[in-house]
């Protein structure tokens, strides 16, 4: 009796059981599967951070380069695309923003816009999104065949820490990158909406642009876009490489561990947006 | 000196005989599907210094996990595991990591290489994790390593460019880069060309005896398989799986290597 009732209360228990045919249920059961996911991504973000604190002065010979590596590919190999990304957002934002606060002369905002849209918004997300889906998924992918082929057993046997060597070098890549990569982000945004205002024919001068922005801009947008980046590159790290590695996967699940592992990336960068939504409301 | 067998079988802890290298006591080995489920049960087992073991086992049998057990990789579920005669799991992971180091395994089928390496970063990436230097420092003692198992010309390719083979040979040398006094041997002749057997076979007794690669010292040597007969020549100790239980065999009769108790 008292087994039966352990069982029933017992999570796994609950997550294994059949779908359930009601609409609540199942948001329910997904509620209670992402609850789950999120409490073993924390516990392993904090195995990986532990890692990182504990063995930062060893195998700096091996762990830098491959430092160096995640750095080139999530963030220098990513500009050609965030370059695009830049101009598209600047002409959408400054059409759209021009075309409306034209039609009530209130030309004067058009930095505020800019800054609150780009700087505290756009530019974190949306590199986030970039980083994650070009180099997020490689990493499942990477990381889940080599758990599938047993490399993780193989360094566990040459005495080498598996965090250390594949899950460290990805968050401080990743995290580093997502940084440098919205401050990249932001001020081709700004150039390329200002380049689009001038074209327009709008009465802004570049200076005016400028002077707005700045004026707009406070020190704590510079330290929340700084937290909002590291932020959002550990997930998208401890996320991927979570999927990746944290369990004994086969070939044939790989596909299905990636998918998870973006939506849950995805989910949390947008719930830790909120957050920070919270905190630019109470500044 | 490759080991006579005409040594008589002991068990575990032994009075009088020298601090085993790895001792497992009244050990269960976990399954790999369930951690809490037994694949081997009651092993009593010592491995000391001039050692050549034999473990005969069919498919699944737990050979395996069993010497995964005895590398330190996973606790035995019941019974005591001791590794140069100190309990591992007592120990802080610090100084277990150190202790496990001493003990080098290679996995069957290619070895596990990382194809994102070249053959020689492969055998170089332990000793630059462990020494903290880079790989042109570690640069000698790789070239020693590829010299002793012909693979000089591979040096800088991918090891997926090479055949299983060969790729035994790298993950040997990888194992061996850290001049382990124990080498674990998972069924190294699966899926190896026959031209090979001879190969590995005077390898490992001169490894036994004292091979120039580890300077001269001489180490204990444990072979997982399902075929004993290659091995009689060489190995000194035997020992088998058989319906999950571990049964030690007196290597003077002539059921144990000839009869290849692993299908008896």
């Amino acid at each position: 009796m008292l087994e039966g009732v352990r069982k029933l209360v017992n999570l796994d228990t609950v997550l294994d059981s059949p779908l359930p045919r009601s609409y609540t249920n199942f948001v329910g059961r997904w509620l209670l599967n992402l609850v789950e996911t999120v409490r073993q991504v924390g516990a392993f973000a904090l195995i990986s951070l532990g890692v990182m604190v504990t063995h930062w002065n060893r195998a700096k010979t091996v762990i830098h380069p491959l430092i160096a590596n995640q750095i080139a590919w999530s963030g220098i190999g990513q500009l050609p695309m965030v370059t695009f990304l830049a101009c598209a957002l600047g002409f959408a934002v400054i059409g759209q923003t021009v075309a409306l606060l034209s039609r009530v002369g209130a030309h004067d905002l058009i930095g505020v816009v800019m800054v609150t849209v780009v700087v505290r918004e756009l530019g974190p997300i949306v590199t986030a999104g970039v980083v994650l889906l070009r180099v997020g998924t490689a990493t499942v992918i990477e990381l889940g065949t080599a758990r599938a082929s047993g490399e993780v057993e193989a360094l566990e046997a040459l005495g080498i820490d598996p965090v250390h060597y594949l899950v460290v070098p990805r968050m401080i890549g990743m995290a580093t990158a997502v940084v440098c990569l919205s401050a990249y982000l932001i001020v081709g945004t700004l150039c390329s909406g200002g380049l689009f205002a001038f074209l327009q024919d709008v009465p802004l001068v570049p200076g005016e642009y400028l002077k707005q922005i700045v004026l707009a801009l406070r020190w704590e947008d510079f330290v929340l876009l700084a937290l909002k980046g590291v932020m959002f590159g550990l997930i998208i790290a401890t996320v991927t490489c979570f999927h990746g590695l944290a369990r004994p996967i086969q070939l044939t699940e790989v596909s299905v561990v990636t998918t998870h592992a973006l939506l849950t990336s995805l989910i949390l960068c947008v719930l830790v947006d909120a957050a920070f939504l919270v905190v630019y409301l109470l500044m | 000196m490759i080991g006579t067998r005409d040594q008589p079988c002991y068990p575990a802890g032994r009075p009088g005989a020298t601090v085993a290298k790895i001792e497992l006591r009244g050990a269960d080995i976990a399954s790999t599907e369930d951690l809490e489920k037994a694949v081997v049960t009651g092993v009593d087992w010592a491995v000391r210094a001039g050692e050549f073991w034999v473990i005969s086992g069919s498919t699944w049998s737990g050979k395996s996990r069993l010497l995964e057990t005895a590398a330190g990789l996973t606790p035995p579920i019941r019974g005591e595991y001791l590794l140069f005669g100190q309990p591992l799991a007592k120990l802080p992971t610090d100084t277990a990591a150190a202790l496990r180091r001493r003990v080098g395994l290679v996995f069957p089928d290619g070895g596990r290489l990382f194809p994102r390496l070249t053959v020689a970063q492969n055998i170089g990436l332990p000793i630059c994790y462990h020494r903290e230097c880079t790989l042109d420092a570690a640069a000698p003692r790789v070239a020693q390593l590829l010299a002793e198992m012909g693979l000089v010309t591979y040096a800088n390719w991918s090891p997926m460019r090479l055949n299983r083979s060969y790729r035994q040979r790298i993950a040997l040398a990888r194992a061996l880069a850290m001049e382990p006094e124990v080498l674990l041997l998972d069924n190294p002749f699966s899926g190896l060309d026959v031209g090979h057997f001879a190969w590995w076979l005077e390898f490992l007794g001169a490894l036994l005896s004292g091979h120039p690669l580890l300077g001269g010292k001489q180490i204990s040597v444990v072979v997982a398989t399902d075929d004993v007969r290659p091995w009689r020549s060489v190995a000194n100790r035997f020992a088998t799986i058989k319906d999950s239980r571990w049964m030690l065999l007196d290597a003077t009769s002539d059921t144990a290597p000839g009869g290849n108790p692993g299908f008896s």
